[in-house]
């Protein structure tokens, strides 16, 4: 919402200058943007006087006008392309040295042979957006020769720029912005003229809104038209009014102004003063051509499967019985509320109009907008609720405009079909809970004195109620409330909450104390999901990861970049239904694909070497499309490509491969407390045939790690291979455990033993090493593999191991003979196992 | 030949050949290497020495003599041992520094590096934020993304079909299935699973979705929720929550100021500034010159929301607000473009 800060003056006193205003709006709540100055870039330009034109002497299509832009002044020599200015026009003249709207510089120009001293304007040129003949913008012939044409023409005026939250639908217009001026200043809200004798003049010739039950003649129009409401759950009121004898020509140059200072372009004098009322009352209005409409008649109803209408965009619509139509005896001639009907519209031959102006209920009018995509001022303005007893008012006041500007007649009489009256609800407001919510020692009076500066009646109740239970000093005894009486156009007030908000930005947030929090003492904390993921983020950034974060979204080709089996779940992901771009239709079902992805935005910025994590939810569905909740596990999966450890002068680190993410993956599981991990041998498309293995514990696949196969490395685009890990976090979350457990320290030696092994190649290291543990039993304390060597001197197909064996006896110091009794036993047990040939 | 002249000799004639033995040491130790101190060491103290063939002189002195002969024997052997072992400390500390010399390295090369990874600014930024609310006595609390309309709506009174539904455009999965748009959903999961326990104090950071896509909207963000619900808490205690929030994470000098609003799901409402934390409130481009940086939404619970929470609005009132983590990392480190938040950068990245 636009208001232009002169014709606020019109319905309120405004002693604030428009920065001050703005401030104090937005104090209250009615949030100002912006206060632009609309004549802003518009200087040195003057109303001037035409005195002779003559032909150019060298170019045909341009004409040397005499003009004087001062009474008295010299005579300027002013060349033009326009064919509308002769001697005596006043026009607007931009001289020497002026600027325009869009930065534009106006200079001494030569224009072959002519210089010229400045230039006449069209209104285009000053930023006008209505509708004006073309050629140089003729003023009437009383405009002041020599005034600054930008004032003369209104635009030295600022508009304050409303950003409104959708409960502020009272400010969607001037006088709902003046009530919220006057609530400011105490001032009181002038309403419009409507005419002496209207149904809404109060008797000074200005309207209000009408009262209900109160009756309205039908008069003249009565007679000439009729209105029926059959979908009365959709249509609270319909009001109407006719006008004839009607000539459909530009609004004068002073509405077309005001129109342009709230951003809406003028039309012709009809459109004009529907918009114009729109704008002042909030209240949408729409005219019929009265002669197109069948049986000559409105009725309100909903919408007959198979009809359509053709609407003023020129669209044939389907309609159904979900949308509110207005027809006439035969068929519909305009959505309500929405848009009219092309066949119906106002057109340069109309000669009478029969004004609409009607309550739609306004859930219905936004489902119906936004299912067409035809969102309008008028629609919103429903979808937000109006005043029901407001139309009359407005009906009255575009009567009233369109005799006063010469359009046509009004005829006598409002039609209006107002089946539930709606009176003003009155709220009881408790001074306990005022004071309990918005933390000030509020008295009676001042809480009466904000909702009654508000237009408000407020009164003291009679009758004691319970007073609020939830503050800090609970009233001992019943308390008498305030009764307020709430305007009908403040459709967001329903209860006593929404008083005591209107109280608590009246009497401004900035009066409120801040109070550090009190009350009873509690434990703060993080729940255990969360301490175990930043447990796994603090180690895996400790040991040099970067932690990445992408958007839950995927594309639909993700399983097969990956190379996902058909029957893989991962393949059923949440489809978006309304996505906005294809490529990020579905949610995650692995991170993998996201963190491949991020490896090759790097590498194709030349970004080789990374190692990174993602610690995220993915989305699995139960049933699709899903008829519950999803699971969210977290998944951690963590990704290594090229060099990513810091390279030195004196040291360079190799690539990275299978072993360095396998070395993460154990160093996490030991921060985690998860002990007796094992790696089996998988085989998952993704991954590289031999380079893969899956994650156990207890017996259960918690994730797999392993490098990337070479085709899905070429799917995703990435430029040299990547080793990665996808584990499921929240079975690592269940299996955590304490990362200390203390032993103490030994007090007897112990004696160590060096151990090499020829055997098959293909015999897993893991194997051997629980063959040692099991033939040496309880005195081996630790094994560690320290050599593996294939190549010279060992057979094809085989390789050699070498460990190192720790024996220790708890209880006492181990012989020679001891240790050389178990070690024996070990050597033969691996000789028997696997055929090993003992090296040493 | 020896033991002859040493028969010869009398008391004094010893004593002045111990001091001239300890002369003699004197003059050889400067400029003896090891090999020549040790020689030089057998010579002099050896059992075949020269400082012991002295000492058998020692049977041909009268006994009365013998004691002072030993002593000054004592001195002279003292004496030697300590011009050995000075020459043999000068020859070790020679050696050393020679060594240390040799040694020396080029302290402006660089160091051995470590491999440090880094946090996402967004986690580094939602950590601190919980820090702070968890030393306040806040319990982090979580929620699912996908949520049902009616949670992520209608339980905050948004009901179908209400204006207020265009504050937040949001991802479907069927009619009642959904992105959340923001984390407030939590807030009637929480209230539901601890009423009529008091007081409520949690937080809850999570990921939301909404429809939009551009220079400073992204289809996917991150909000912190807080929420308190208790006996007597006022838009006093809002604003001194807020306060005390806005100081530890903006610095101490930081103030707030409330602006009327709207939420569906508080009322009243505020819109939240805080100091520009650029330029400290004198005005600068971030701020648009004002001083103030929009930050948060807030407001007193509404008692419908308390209602679907399991709260009596009769009996307690509650404060929330909820805060965008994007923003308030891209202010807390002078980050121009929300994008790189998404885009994973090493470049990026690394300065974190």
């Amino acid at each position: 919402m636009r208001v232009s800060y002169e014709w606020l003056k019109e319905y309120v006193p405004v002693a604030l200058p428009p920065g001050a205003l703005a401030e104090r709006l937005t104090a209250v709540g009615v949030k100002v943007d912006a206060v632009r100055d609309r004549a802003g870039e518009i200087s040195n330009c003057v109303i001037g006087r035409v005195v002779a034109t003559e032909r150019h002497p060298h170019a045909d299509r341009l004409t040397v006008c005499r003009v004087i832009a001062r009474e008295g002044g010299d005579v300027l020599t002013i060349v033009t392309g326009a064919t509308n200015v002769s001697a005596g026009a006043r026009v607007p003249v931009a001289l020497a040295g002026a600027t325009l709207p869009g930065g534009i510089r106006i200079e001494t120009t030569d224009f072959r042979g002519v210089p010229s001293a400045g230039m006449l304007l069209s209104a285009p040129e000053l930023g006008l957006i209505g509708v004006y003949p073309d050629g140089i913008l003729i003023l009437p012939d009383d405009a002041p020769v020599g005034e600054d044409a930008a004032a003369y023409l209104g635009l030295r005026d600022l508009v304050l720029e409303l950003d409104l939250t959708p409960n502020y639908a009272h400010c969607l217009s001037m006088l709902g912005v003046a009530h919220e001026v006057a609530a400011l200043s105490g001032a009181e809200v002038t309403w419009p003229a409507v005419g002496r004798g209207a149904a809404s003049d109060r008797g000074d010739g200005r309207g209000r809104p009408t009262l209900p039950g109160e009756t309205v003649d039908a008069g003249e129009a009565g007679e000439l038209t009729s209105i029926a409401i059959e979908a009365q759950d959709l249509c609270r009121r319909y009001s109407a009014r006719l006008i004839s004898g009607l000539k459909i020509g530009p609004s004068p140059l002073w509405l077309q102004r005001r129109l342009e200072a709230a951003g809406i372009r003028p039309i012709n004098n009809v459109v004009d003063v529907t918009n114009y009322v729109m704008l002042e009352l909030g209240q949408p209005l729409h005219a019929f051509d009265y002669d197109k409409l069948h049986g000559r008649r409105i009725i309100v109803r909903r919408a007959r499967p198979g009809e359509q209408l053709v609407t003023l965009d020129g669209v044939r619509r389907d309609l159904d019985e979900d949308m509110l139509v207005i027809a006439d005896a035969d068929h519909p001639v305009g959505l309500a509320g929405v848009m009219g009907g092309q066949e119906s519209e106002v057109t340069a031959g109309t000669r009478t109009i029969l004004l609409e102006s009607a309550i739609f209920a306004g859930a219905n009018i936004r489902r119906t907008s936004l299912r067409l995509g035809l969102r309008s001022e008028a629609s919103l303005r429903f979808e937000k609720g109006l005043d029901p007893n407001g139309t009359v008012l407005a009906a009255d006041r575009a009567a009233y405009l369109l005799e006063q500007i010469g359009a046509g007649r009004a005829v006598p009489g409002v039609i209006d079909v107002y089946p539930e009256p709606v009176a003003p609800r009155t709220i009881p407001l408790r001074l306990s809970r005022a004071r309990a919510i918005i933390g000030l020692p509020l008295e009676r009076g001042e809480v009466a004195g904000i909702l009654r500066r508000l237009a408000f009646a407020v009164t003291d109740g009679s009758e004691p109620v319970e007073p609020f239970r939830g503050g800090a000093d609970v009233p001992p005894a019943p308390e008498l409330p305030l009764l307020a009486t709430v305007p009908t156009r403040r459709t967001d007030i329903e209860g006593e909450i929404d008083l005591v908000e209107e109280v608590a930005r009246h009497r401004g947030y900035d009066t409120i104390e801040a109070r550090p929090i009190s009350g009873r003492l509690t434990v703060g904390g993080y729940p255990r999901r969360q301490v175990l993921a930043r447990v796994a983020r603090d180690f895996l950034v400790g040991a040099g990861l970067t932690e990445i974060v992408n958007y839950s979204f995927t594309d639909p080709g993700f399983a097969d970049r990956l190379a996902l089996s058909d029957d893989d779940p991962r393949r059923a992901a949440l489809v978006i239904t309304n996505p906005l771009t294809s490529d990020r239709s579905l949610m995650r079902t692995t991170l993998l694909d996201s963190v491949l992805r991020t490896l090759a935005y790097n590498q194709a910025r030349r970004n080789m070497d990374a190692a990174v994590f993602e610690l995220r939810p993915v989305y699995r569905p139960k049933q699709l499309p899903p008829t519950e909740l999803p699971d969210e596990p977290l998944s951690l999966c963590i990704a290594l490509t090229g060099r990513p450890w810091p390279e030195a002068w004196n040291e360079h680190p190799s690539e990275v491969d299978f072993f360095s993410i396998k070395g993460i993956v154990e160093g996490l599981l030991r921060e985690l407390g998860i002990a007796g991990a094992s790696f089996r041998r998988s085989a998952e498309p993704t991954f590289h045939p031999g380079r893969q293995a899956e994650l156990i514990v207890a017996g259960e696949r918690l994730g797999i790690i392993g490098e990337i196969h070479p085709r899905v490395q070429e799917n995703c685009e990435l430029k040299a291979r990547v080793v990665a890990a996808e584990c499921d976090f929240e079975a690592l979350i269940r299996l955590a455990g304490p990362r200390v457990a203390y032993r103490p320290l030994a007090r007897t030696p112990s004696a160590s033993r060096d151990l090499a092994l020829i055997t098959d190649a293909d015999i897993p290291a893991a194997e051997i090493e629980a063959a040692i543990r099991a033939a040496a039993g309880e005195l081996l304390e630790t094994v560690a593999l320290f050599d593996v060597y294939q190549g010279e001197h060992i057979a094809a197909g085989k390789r050699s191991l070498a460990f190192t064996l720790v024996y220790r006896a708890a209880d006492r110091a181990l012989s020679d003979a001891d240790v050389e009794s178990v070690h024996s036993a070990v050597r033969r047990a691996l000789v028997e196992r696997f055929g090993a040939e003992l090296r040493s | 030949m020896s033991e002859e002249s040493a028969s010869r000799d009398n008391l004094a004639g010893m004593k002045a050949r111990l001091a001239s033995l300890v002369a003699e040491t004197r003059t050889q130790v400067a400029g003896a290497d090891q090999a020549a101190l040790r020689e030089l060491r057998v010579r002099v103290l050896g059992k075949k020495g020269e400082l012991t063939a002295i000492l058998r002189g020692m049977g041909g002195l009268p006994p009365a003599e013998r004691p002072e002969l030993g002593a000054a024997a004592n001195a002279a052997r003292d004496e030697i041992e300590h011009l050995l072992a000075e020459a043999e400390q000068r020859l070790a500390d020679a050696a050393l520094n020679a060594r240390l010399a040799a040694e020396t390295v080029d302290v402006t090369l660089p160091g051995r590096p470590l491999a440090l990874g880094h946090k996402h600014p967004l986690l580094l930024t939602l950590e601190e934020i919980e820090r702070i609310f968890v030393s306040m006595g806040f319990i982090v609390a979580e929620g699912p993304e996908v949520e049902t309309d009616y949670y992520n709506f209608q339980a905050l009174n948004i009901p179908k079909d209400h204006p207020a539904r265009d504050m937040q455009d949001s991802f479907y999965f069927s009619e009642e299935i959904c992105l959340r748009s923001q984390t407030s959903p939590v807030q009637i999961r929480t209230m539901r699973r601890m009423a009529p326990e008091l007081p409520v104090r949690i937080i809850a950071p999570g990921t939301v979705y909404r429809r939009d896509d551009d220079a400073t909207h992204s289809p996917m963000f991150t909000q912190v929720e807080m929420l308190v619900v208790d006996k007597g808490v006022t838009m006093g205690d809002l604003k001194g929550t807020l306060l005390t929030f806005a100081r530890e994470f903006f610095g101490p000098d930081a103030s707030i100021r409330l602006r009327p609003s709207y939420f569906p799901f508080t009322e009243p409402s505020a819109e939240v500034d805080v100091t520009c934390a650029i330029c400290h409130g004198t005005g600068c481009r971030v701020c648009k010159g004002t001083g103030w940086l929009e930050i948060l939404g807030a407001g007193m619970v509404h008692p419908n929301v308390l209602r679907e929470g399991g709260y009596d609005p009769e009996e307690v009132t509650g404060f929330a607000f909820g805060l965008g983590i994007e923003r308030a990392a891209m202010l807390k480190y002078g980050i121009e473009d929300m994008r790189h938040l998404f885009a994973n950068d090493m470049r990026f990245l690394r300065q974190f």
